[in-house]
């Protein structure tokens, strides 16, 4: 009867897309394993996530509406994560997921291999925010692309797990591929942050570095193993 | 109706209660009716700037409270006519006046006054929200300090939220001379980064500091930088063109001013 519970990483999988954070969760595992996988793999995020929504991949799980239900309390009640949309093959979920008023979609999942994202073109979701980000004041968005028309002053950050466009000078903080998408890019008409981050790459602004002021439009994107800013030519070039 | 104007910085220090005696001075100089509320409730120093210390009677608490009617609680300033201030509470604290209440005050005063100058206490908390609950605009105070500029940034992002579009801008203590060394953020720079228009710039200036101390605002008949730099603000209050001109010693240094200055008058 005593069962060895296997570990959070293996019944829960988390992959940061551009547009959202993927909950893959194990086939077979019975549900209260799978909840306490799910909270203690979110806990790690820290409060990052909330007011976001996610993708539940239940693959080809076929799920009860109580299920369901538990999976959706915990992600809101707990973490104030929306389900944006159910991932599975099994058409028992599916149906089930509709009734629930949640939009789901049949994906196959390939063992080893990342679906999803490769498929869409780069800017499939996108916010547009209009207006200079001041200081203290944050932008994010976890379900794609941000563009920002206006500035991002000193103090002020844009998170995005997607890119991060400001059409403007970017002088605060800016974390794109927020969700460890490594392919994300930051592109600022004057680029002069005091930081930027994309997926686990961080780049600071050197301390005895002086103010730019010089318009000049960079991209900012990995290459290797860490961030490389080089002038923007538009995106043939990019 | 008068206009309510809120002068805040975020930043301590910066010179929010000077700039608001100097310029509640210089508008009733030039014939304007002016009330100034101290919204600095528990810390209140507008009345010592002001030199009116010894004759406030009553405060804005007293006419929340009831015990004295709004009229009657303004200490009049007997150098200047049209020029009265309402003072703030030392005793109380913040929390004990409602932004409801100080909406309510201003409104009443706005009737009577042509300006009403609230001077804000530093901060963005309770007191800053009082202090902007009666206002119509505002009036932000910066020095050229990176640390000064991120909080007027702060407060300007706040003001937004709180609904107030015009929003001006006042760079105080500017040394034209460490600007060229690069010692000191230009004024430039610091408009660049808050975009909003410049109301003026109020250079360096001992006299602010030996008047401030003798209650005696520079503006009323002192012949200094810093007097001329509120008299010009003032006028540009009014809806006036002042140009920028000889505040600065230096042409090259004006004439990129005015430029910048233009620019913003555009928008």
């Amino acid at each position: 009867m005593e069962e060895v519970e296997r570990k959070p990483e293996e019944l829960v999988q988390l992959k940061g897309y551009r547009d959202g954070l993927r909950v893959i969760i194990d086939r077979e595992a019975p549900l209260s394993q799978i909840e306490r996988a799910v909270v203690k793999r979110l806990e790690r995020l820290g409060d990052f996530i909330a007011g976001s929504s996610i993708i539940l991949d239940v693959g080809e799980r076929a799920l009860s509406d109580d299920d369901i239900r538990r999976l959706q309390k915990i992600l809101e009640r707990r973490f104030d994560v929306t389900i944006g949309r159910i991932v599975t093959t099994s058409t028992k979920t599916r149906r089930l997921a509709d009734v629930l008023r949640i939009p789901a979609v049949e994906e196959i999942r390939i063992v080893g291999e990342e679906v999803g994202v490769e498929r869409e073109p780069p800017f499939a979701n996108a916010r547009l925010v209009k207006g200079t980000l001041r200081a203290g004041q944050e932008e994010r968005f976890l379900e794609g692309s941000l563009i920002i028309v206006g500035d991002v002053n000193p103090g002020a950050d844009v998170i995005a797990s997607g890119d991060i466009i400001v059409l403007g000078a970017l002088r605060g903080r800016a974390f794109a591929g927020a969700l460890g998408d490594q392919s994300a890019v930051i592109i600022a008409l004057n680029f002069d942050p005091i930081q930027i981050r994309i997926a686990d790459c961080m780049n600071v602004r050197p301390e005895n570095e002086r103010r730019r002021k010089r318009l000049k439009a960079e991209i900012a994107r990995i290459e290797g193993d860490r961030i490389v800013v080089r002038e923007f030519k538009g995106f043939e070039n990019a | 109706m008068g206009r309510a104007i809120v002068i805040t910085s975020g930043k301590g220090g910066v010179g929010k209660t000077t700039a608001t005696a100097n310029l509640g001075t210089a508008l009733a100089m030039a014939g304007r009716k002016v009330a100034l509320v101290d919204a600095d409730v528990g810390l209140r120093n507008l009345d010592l700037v002001m030199g009116l210390e010894s004759r406030v009677v009553y405060t804005s608490m007293d006419v929340i409270e009831g015990k004295c009617d709004l009229f009657k609680a303004l200490v009049p300033d007997r150098r200047v006519p049209n020029l009265k201030l309402l003072a703030a509470s030392q005793k109380a604290k913040k929390e004990d006046i409602s932004p409801e209440q100080m909406r309510e005050i201003c409104k009443k005063l706005k009737e009577e006054f042509d300006y009403v100058l609230i001077d804000s206490p530093a901060g963005i908390e309770r007191g800053f929200r009082n202090a902007v609950a009666g206002a119509d605009e505002a009036i932000v105070i910066t020095t050229p300090e990176v640390a000064a500029v991120r909080d007027a940034d702060r407060v300007i992002g706040l003001l937004q939220a709180e609904g107030i579009t015009e929003i001006k801008l006042i760079i105080n203590r500017l040394a034209p001379r460490m600007v060229k060394k690069g010692d000191m953020l230009s004024q430039e720079d610091v408009v660049e980064i808050l975009s909003v228009e410049l109301l003026g710039i109020v250079p360096e200036d001992k006299n602010i500091l030996i008047s401030t101390n003798r209650g005696f605002p520079v503006t009323l008949n002192m012949k200094s930088a810093a007097a001329e730099a509120f008299r010009r603000i003032a006028r540009r209050l009014e809806g006036e063109e002042v140009d920028f001109s000889d505040l600065i010693e230096n042409g090259g240094f004006f004439d990129k001013l005015r430029k910048l200055f233009s620019r913003n008058g555009k928008e």
